[in-house]
């Protein structure tokens, strides 16, 4: 199974900044990573906070979030799945509905470790399926 | 990717390295250095970009490793935060 292109959750963007696995499937294997913006400016917004909580050097941390190699969408790229995808996600985080929307959009796998992701109609990767995947190609 | 001597480098340093694109220094001719700015990494080849990412993550993954956190911890605080957020 050749996989091209997936669309990546908020969580998997923070494993990719201080995690070297989900670093690899970006670095290593040339698979375009989509996000959709709403879940890129909420990992933004968030890293200072990461940053302090953990004792993590900022500066670095900031530079490798934009060292990442993402391919960022708006919301109109995908806003006629978002309702569905929030419907699919109620009483779940409803920020998760974006990264479905945009992965039904695009038509391509999802990569989240949440399993709450699976069984929604969209293909999901975990970080650990995606590498023996990309690695058995 | 712009290329430049040392002496021009010497009297044009403020508009030389106040921009985004990389600059390759030359010596008598010969490359002598790189000078990388780092704001906008969309200038940076793909190549040495990914090759920045790789070793800086790993940096992260061993300063976060040796301080003790894990994935999970992220993640954990990662939900409170968007909780406080909605």
């Amino acid at each position: 199974m050749r996989i091209e292109a997936v669309v990546a959750d908020a969580n998997v963007l923070l494993s990719a900044i201080v995690g070297k696995a989900a670093l690899r499937v970006m670095t290593e294997f040339g698979v375009v990573v989509h996000v959709a913006r709403f879940n890129a400016e909420e990992v933004a917004e968030y890293l200072p906070r990461m940053a302090t909580k953990y004792g993590l050097p900022l500066d670095l941390v900031e530079l490798q979030w934009r060292l990442l190699p993402i391919t960022v969408h708006a919301m109109e790229d995908y806003e006629g799945e978002l309702e569905r995808a929030l419907q699919d996600l109620t009483g779940r985080d409803p920020e998760d509905a974006h990264a479905l929307a945009l992965a039904r959009s695009l038509e391509i796998s999802l990569w989240s470790n949440d399993r709450h992701l699976t069984k929604l109609g969209a293909e999901v990767f975990s970080t650990a399926r995606l590498l023996r995947v990309l690695e058995a190609d | 990717m712009r290329i430049a001597g040392i002496r021009e480098l010497r009297a044009k340093a403020a508009s030389l390295l106040g921009g985004k694109e990389p600059l390759i220094v030359t010596r008598h001719g010969k490359i002598s250095g790189l000078y990388l700015p780092l704001e906008d990494p969309e200038q940076i080849p793909t190549d040495l970009r990914l090759e920045l990412a790789r070793v800086l993550g790993n940096h992260l993954a061993k300063t976060a490793q040796r301080r003790g956190v894990t994935g999970g911890d992220i993640r954990k605080d990662f939900h409170a935060y968007r909780g406080s957020r909605s």
